[in-house]
Order: C-alpha cells, then sequence, then structure tokens
C-alpha cells in the first residue's frame, strides 16, 4: 500500500508495484542507499553539513557528471544497451535527470530484479521499472549502470528471483 | 517588478532578448531551458514576495505554515540544494532569527533538513563538530537552544 502523499508525487508509482519498505528518514538518501546500503550518512557532493558524506577523490561539483564519476568508482560502467532488465551477473543503478539534465534521483536493483529507491527524507519503496518513479521532480529515468555480481552476490540473485515465482 | 506581465507575452519577450543578446536564432532545447530557468526564477522571486508581503497571523503561524509548505513539496528532493532552492524555505530565512526557537521546536518534533537554515541565521555559527552524524547535529542544536534558553 502507498500513502496519498507518494500517490500524489510519484503518478506512476502504484500501477508500477511501488511499496513502502520503512519509515521516513532524514538521516540518509537515495544516492547513501544506492551506493552503499549506507543508512547513517545523506550523500551530497557538496556535503555542506558535517554529517554529510562523499567519497574522497571523487568529483564534487554536483553536476551529473559526478554522481556518474561516484557509481564508476564503485565499479560500476555505462549499460550499453540501457536496459532496466534483470541480468543474474550484473547489478545495476538507474540515474534520473531533470529537463535540464540535472541529477535528480538514483535507484538500485535488488537481487530479485525489481528496484528499490530511497526518496529523499520520505522512505524506501519497491517499484516494478526505473519508470515507476517517473514525476514532474525526478524526471525520467535516463541512465542505467551495472557492474558483475561477485559469486555471493550471483548465488543470492538467483535465490531471489527464484523465489519471486512463488 | 513588474507583474502585469502575461506569460504569453513573457514567453515572447524572453525570445525576442535570447536572439537580440545572442544574435542567433536558439535551437528548440536552448530557448526551451532557457525560458523555463527565467521563468522559474522569476516565479520564485514572486512567491519570495507574496509570502513574506502577506504577513497575516503570528510569526509561528507564518512559520507552521511555510514549513509544512516545504516539508511536503520538498519531501522526495535527494538534495539539500534543491530543497533550499524552494520558494517556502527561502521565505523562512526571510524571516529572520526570530524564527531560530521556532525551527528547533520543528526539529524536536520531526528532525529534518533544517541545520543550514539554522547556521544561516545564526551568521555561520554551528554548535555540532565535524564528524557528527545527523542525530548528533541535531542534539548539539538543541542543546545549543536549551543552553541559551531559546527553548525550554
Amino acid at each position: 500500500m502507498l500513502s496519498s502523499e507518494l500517490e500524489t508525487s510519484y503518478p506512476k508509482l502504484s500501477s508500477d508495484g511501488g511499496k513502502e519498505t520503512s519509515p521516513k528518514d532524514s538521516k540518509y538518501n537515495c544516492i547513501a542507499w544506492a551506493a552503499a546500503w549506507d543508512k547513517t550518512r545523506w550523500w551530497q557532493p557538496d556535503k555542506c553539513e558535517p554529517s554529510m558524506h562523499w567519497p574522497d577523490g571523487v568529483l564534487d561539483d554536483g553536476s551529473l557528471l559526478c554522481f556518474i564519476r561516484l557509481f564508476e568508482s564503485l565499479g560500476y560502467d555505462d549499460n550499453k544497451d540501457n536496459s532496466s532488465g534483470f541480468e543474474m551477473f550484473y547489478e545495476k543503478v538507474v540515474i534520473y535527470e531533470d529537463i535540464f539534465g540535472q541529477f535528480t534521483h538514483v535507484a538500485r536493483q535488488k537481487y530479485s530484479g525489481i528496484w528499490w529507491s530511497k526518496l529523499g527524507e520520505d522512505q524506501d519503496v519497491y517499484h516494478n521499472t526505473p519508470e515507476g518513479l517517473e514525476s514532474q521532480h525526478y524526471g525520467k529515468p535516463t541512465r542505467i549502470m551495472k557492474r558483475p555480481c561477485g559469486p555471493i552476490g550471483i548465488l543470492l540473485r538467483a535465490f531471489f528471483k527464484i523465489a519471486r515465482l512463488f | 517588478m513588474d507583474t502585469s506581465v502575461s506569460i504569453p507575452n513573457y514567453v515572447e519577450r524572453v525570445k525576442t532578448a535570447y536572439v537580440l543578446c545572442e544574435d542567433r536564432e536558439p535551437s528548440p532545447e536552448e530557448w526551451w531551458k532557457d525560458n523555463t530557468i527565467r521563468y522559474a526564477e522569476r516565479e520564485r522571486e514572486r512567491a519570495i514576495e507574496e509570502s513574506t508581503s502577506q504577513a497575516s497571523g503570528s510569526l509561528e503561524e507564518r512559520f507552521n505554515e511555510l514549513a509544512q509548505k516545504w516539508r511536503e513539496e520538498t519531501r522526495g528532493y535527494s538534495l539539500t540544494a534543491q530543497k533550499y532552492a524552494h520558494p517556502a524555505y527561502q521565505s523562512i530565512l526571510v524571516l529572520g532569527p526570530d524564527v531560530v526557537p521556532l525551527i528547533l521546536n520543528e526539529l524536536q518534533v520531526r528532525p529534518g533538513r533544517w541545520l543550514q537554515a539554522l547556521k544561516a541565521l545564526n551568521n555561520g555559527f554551528d554548535p555540532s563538530q565535524q564528524g557528527d552524524d545527523f542525530d548528533e547535529a541535531v542534539k548539539a542544536w538543541i542543546n545549543w537552544g536549551r543552553a541559551t534558553k531559546l527553548i525550554p
């Protein structure tokens, strides 16, 4: 079930299998969640508050490129076919841009193939496709990045994929 | 500020100014972005002006109204720079240091990204320490508010 607030902010989320999976939390944002499953820090390139985090040595000018560089530094690469579908041997993130080409959001793919997003200071949500979060503020998902899973990642992905069938 | 300009006239004016300044016809994409930015800036200025001139009710009522609007309209934003650009947030800053106790009360009830506003309204003073996590930073501000008797 989705709250009416989320249904209003993300008109496609409900029909895309949207489901809230956590309470609201101002401590961490989508970047922290997608990059490192970090629920303790707000990741942001300008680190304008002492509690914020951005990895040393990664471009931090606030441009779209710096978010791409962040995920490249974590082993992700551009997905040439830009497919958001499930791939057994890869884990994926998707970056959203507004009409100005500015970064607005990032989501990551779970082991089972569905997508997991932290919505600003709001909840975490599941959604079946990146398009489920298309909205006025987030704009559209434009860039899929992926990295190879390790052996444990592959086993987990196989397990969750099969479990989802039941 | 000229508020009598209708949107179609405004759009035409921006387009004409763009052609005059750049001495070339902008691409549709350039023109759209440029026009949208200018329009958004104008709307933002107008919203700040309106919200500060319509100072009805007490400061607390005004703050609560703006804080609720800011919370609701920026709740999904991933970067604080985007949240801080919102007219309601800018209007709260315009209200000045008198809103600091109200922000501290709000922080106690609903911890949110108010820390930069508190810092700006206190001339850059920040009681939190480098390396503090969010909860610790919120606690540092609340302790400071109690120590200075701004909040009970």
